[in-house]
């Protein structure tokens, strides 16, 4: 039973991270109506940048970590100035090209600036490590729950209280519309880029820790973090909390009780599965077929 | 031999677009669609073209069920449509594009296309000819094939969809507001050649803001209002019918009460 | 009068480009010694079927498909189990490469094409890593990542032994010209205007009578096909091969080929698989740097050119030579 907890736990701790990852999609797609594919490497990013800075650059943690999220906030508003905006054809196969696109740039430039090491950078502190029984929640693992729940209750309060979380929603849903009322869509997608680029980048500097930080792992947080968002439901905040939590747990237990090798194909075949049987998700009303 | 729309209903969640609306259209007739913003012309002629497929009721062409075949097979039983934007194709010449419209005059399939079975030469010159034949009808030159047809002049588009669906040719042609967008120079062009249609047996439904135009070469007019269909007649007998001039068109002096 | 026929017109231009391609290929495979431009050549020609394929389905047809890498090593590994396991001769492994990898890429499309535009090219990018994960883990069928597939017999057919870098560059050559004449013939037909159309609008497509799904999933079909036939020629090729070279990056790389070509011509595929397998040779150190410019130049093209950077030389050239008073 004990082990059970034990891989719920591990479970929870990456589902929270793809649940970050999966709220950026959801916060650019609602915004612009854009799939930003480039988002596992905003995740990737923060975790290696902060990464290096610590272990090369001798940075104290508490600086450097900022520095990255600011520094992959600022790259992602850079695919709205940059790629959307001034993309020649205004299509979604653009688009999605465009996101693409940014995505392979970053991990070439994280290659040829930080290297094909595997980094850890040590944990965060602070919380002590918990024993309760058999059960044991890592120090890190705790910083990230605590982490979504701050995260969610803030974007939660962001959207749903505060004039510049509806304009958010206002401009996502009737752009005309809240253009009319001085509500800048323009404005609204920048900052709904560069708010994905800072959640990605703390998920990503938050599981580097455990997970480590490697140029190449933003392929694979992006295909969860879509798949979590599919799976909770395209678009939805909630969802995608719910569709990250999912998907860590499905991982872990595939982990656990099947073979570690093929962890990550599970959360792959989710959201193959998913598109394939009930594209909306769980709690979702996004279109997904077009025939 | 005719298209009969029965019935038809069509909601979206609250809001009941179409309700209960019948229309029958005639081969040689012009059957026009009108009535104010948000009154489900569009909706019906998406729910004729198979785009959306009713609540209720049914649509018959020649006397068979077509209410639940989607749009590509619709096209075989020869009914197409054009688009309120025109839905032109990027990239492609003018020629080409009209040539899409013939698709179903061939009989190539993906393997003979392949090998390029002997048969293809014929079918690719009949093809263009085809294609050409059309582009003469809607009275678009030669010297506009080869171009783009994206980059061509609004009027022009919008003749090169019409050449396009006539490129099947079609016995019922479905057009969504052929003339907004065009001057008054190019919307009398568009009324002409639609009167030829009708002339030459095609069933023609049309979907129209221009009134004068409606009432000129239309001999049947359904007049929609809030998804509900509230006259159905004769141009003289609409344009003198009390509740269509309350909803929509107003008396001479332009006073119009809306609904 | 006598009208010309452009349509026939165009399609007598590639054809007659295409005889040019394998006069030019002919005196490669006969007269060129050098074992390493040879092979370096041999790849290119393997990348531009699998990109081929890519091309009618991207370029034409407009769906995102990230997932050729999966059939490209399908077509690998079905030929070398084919002749290493059951001893049956080399033709066909190649057979079965195109039909098998066919078959599968038909019944994944049959689900997978009824996406959207995003939701599909996720879906691809899942089947392919999937796929790439497979590949690594079934160890005892393929080898895995280490040793992998060894000792691939060359290719031999009618007692004709297609061994050595001149006679594989032939090999190759021959399937290139042959997969580029199915293409030409394709495209110069109802169905490949069809495709076309799908690109910009399947609404209006449908409405001409245009079966969208179906279209749709034939094309996939194909370009899986064509992957397959290319990973069959690469295993002949290589010899030795494993999974690493059957990943996602593969998958990008022919996007960026087709993206850096034309999407309008199947001439623009080769043009990018030849830039795309030559670029790293003329680099030194050009590995660490691969993604980046690669990277770099898709989003470049992505925003600017979206039509490829080949259709964007020749337009230009064009331009150029109507302001020399050409017709």
């Amino acid at each position: 039973m004990s082990e059970f907890l034990q891989i719920m736990i591990t479970g929870i701790t990456t589902g929270a991270i793809y649940s970050i990852s999966a709220l950026g999609f959801s916060i650019v797609y609602n915004a612009t109506k854009v799939t930003n594919f480039a988002n596992g490497e905003f995740m990737m990013m923060g975790g290696l940048i902060s990464a290096s800075l610590i272990l090369s650059g001798g940075v104290p943690m508490l600086l450097a970590i900022p520095l990255a999220c600011i520094a992959v906030a600022v790259l992602g508003t850079m695919i709205d100035l940059v790629g959307i905006r001034w993309a020649r054809r205004k299509s979604v196969l653009s688009y999605a090209m465009i996101t693409i696109g940014f995505g392979i740039t970053f991990r070439g430039a994280m290659q040829v600036l930080v290297g094909r090491e595997i980094l850890f950078p040590p944990t965060f502190g602070g919380i002590p490590n918990l024993f309760i029984g058999d059960i044991y929640l890592s120090s890190q693992s705790g910083w990230i729950l605590i982490a979504l729940v701050i995260i969610a209750a803030s974007l939660g309060f962001l959207f749903m209280r505060t004039k510049l979380g509806k304009a958010m929603r206002a401009a996502s849903q009737q752009p005309r519309a809240a253009a009319l009322c001085g509500i800048n869509p323009r404005v609204m997608a920048v900052m709904a880029f560069g708010m994905a680029g800072l959640l990605g980048a703390v998920a990503g500097a938050m599981i580097a820790p455990i997970g480590a930080a490697f140029y190449e792992f933003g392929l694979f947080y992006g295909l969860k973090g879509f798949a979590a968002a599919v799976l909770g439901g395209f678009g939805s905040s909630i969802g995608a909390v719910v569709g990250g939590l999912l998907i860590g747990i499905i991982e872990s237990l595939t982990a656990g009780y099947i073979s570690s090798n093929i962890k990550d194909a599970a959360a792959l075949a989710i959201l193959v599965v998913i598109l394939l049987v009930r594209p909306s998700g769980l709690f979702g009303a996004m279109e997904a077929r077009r025939v | 031999m005719s298209l009969e729309v029965s019935e038809v209903s069509k909601r979206y969640g609250g809001l009941q677009a179409v309700n209960a609306v019948d229309l029958v259209a005639l081969p040689g007739e012009v059957t026009s669609v009108i009535g104010p913003n948000g009154a489900g012309k569009t909706t019906l002629l998406n729910i004729i073209s198979g785009t959306v497929v009713p609540n209720h009721g049914t649509t018959k062409l020649f006397g068979e069920d077509i209410t639940t075949i989607p749009p590509h097979k619709r096209a075989r039983h020869g009914l197409t449509r054009t688009y309120q934007t025109p839905q032109l194709f990027e990239d492609m010449t003018v020629l080409e594009t009209v040539m899409v419209g013939a698709h179903l005059t061939g009989r190539s399939s993906f393997w003979s296309a392949l090998v390029r079975a002997p048969f293809l030469r014929q079918e690719e010159a009949a093809m263009e000819e085809c294609a050409r034949q059309a582009l003469k009808r809607v009275r678009l030159s030669e010297n506009v094939f080869r171009r783009e047809a994206l980059v061509l002049p609004y009027g022009y588009q919008r003749r090169v969809e019409i050449a396009r669906a006539l490129a099947m040719n079609p016995r019922v042609l479905l057009l969504d507001e052929p003339a907004a967008g065009l001057n008054s120079i190019e919307t009398g062009e568009i009324a002409e050649l639609i009167c030829e249609l009708a002339a030459d047996g095609m069933i023609i439904v049309l979907v129209e803001h221009d009134m004068s135009m409606v009432m000129e070469i239309s001999q049947k007019i359904i007049v929609m209002n809030f998804g509900t269909k509230i006259a159905d007649g004769t141009p003289a007998a609409i344009q003198t019918n009390q509740d269509v001039i309350d909803a929509y068109l107003g008396t001479p002096h332009g006073e119009v009460e809306h609904a | 009068m006598k009208k010309h026929s452009f349509i026939a017109n165009e399609r007598r231009r590639d054809l007659l480009i295409l005889a040019g391609l394998a006069a030019v290929m002919l005196i490669i495979g006969i007269g060129v010694r050098n074992s390493y431009y040879l092979s370096l050549l041999t790849y290119a020609s393997i990348y531009s079927i699998a990109a081929l394929g890519l091309f009618l389905l991207f370029g034409y047809a407009g769906q995102i498909s990230l997932a050729q890498a999966a059939f490209f090593g399908m077509g690998a590994y079905i030929t070398a189990f084919s002749t290493l396991n059951l001893g049956l001769a080399p033709i066909i492994g190649i057979v079965a490469a195109i039909i098998l990898p066919g078959l599968v890429g038909w019944l994944v499309s049959l689900q997978l094409l009824k996406l959207a535009t995003n939701y599909l090219a996720m879906a691809t990018l899942a089947f392919g890593t999937i796929s790439f994960i497979a590949f690594s883990q079934l160890h005892a069928v393929t080898g895995g990542l280490d040793p992998g597939v060894i000792g691939v017999p060359p290719f031999d057919l009618l007692g004709i032994s297609f061994r050595g870098p001149g006679p594989t560059f032939s090999l190759v050559a021959i399937f290139l010209v042959l997969t580029l004449l199915v293409t030409i013939n394709l495209i110069h037909s109802r169905i490949g205007r069809a495709l076309r159309a799908l690109r910009t609008s399947e609404v209006a497509a449908a409405g001409l009578g245009i079966d969208v799904v179906r279209y749709k999933v034939i094309v996939f079909a194909l370009a899986a096909s064509m992957a397959g036939l290319a990973g069959a020629l690469f295993a002949h090729l290589q010899t030795n091969f494993n999974a690493s070279s059957f990943g996602v990056g593969l998958s990008i790389e022919l996007l960026l080929m087709v993206v850096l070509g034309s999407v309008f011509t199947p001439w623009g595929a080769l043009f990018g698989a030849a830039f795309v397998t030559l670029l790293p040779a003329a680099l030194e150190d050009f590995d660490h740097y691969k993604l980046l410019i690669y990277g770099g130049i898709m989003t470049f093209s992505m925003i600017f050119v979206p039509d490829g950077l080949g259709k964007a030389a020749i337009d230009s050239l064009g331009d150029a030579l109507g302001r020399l008073g050409r017709k």
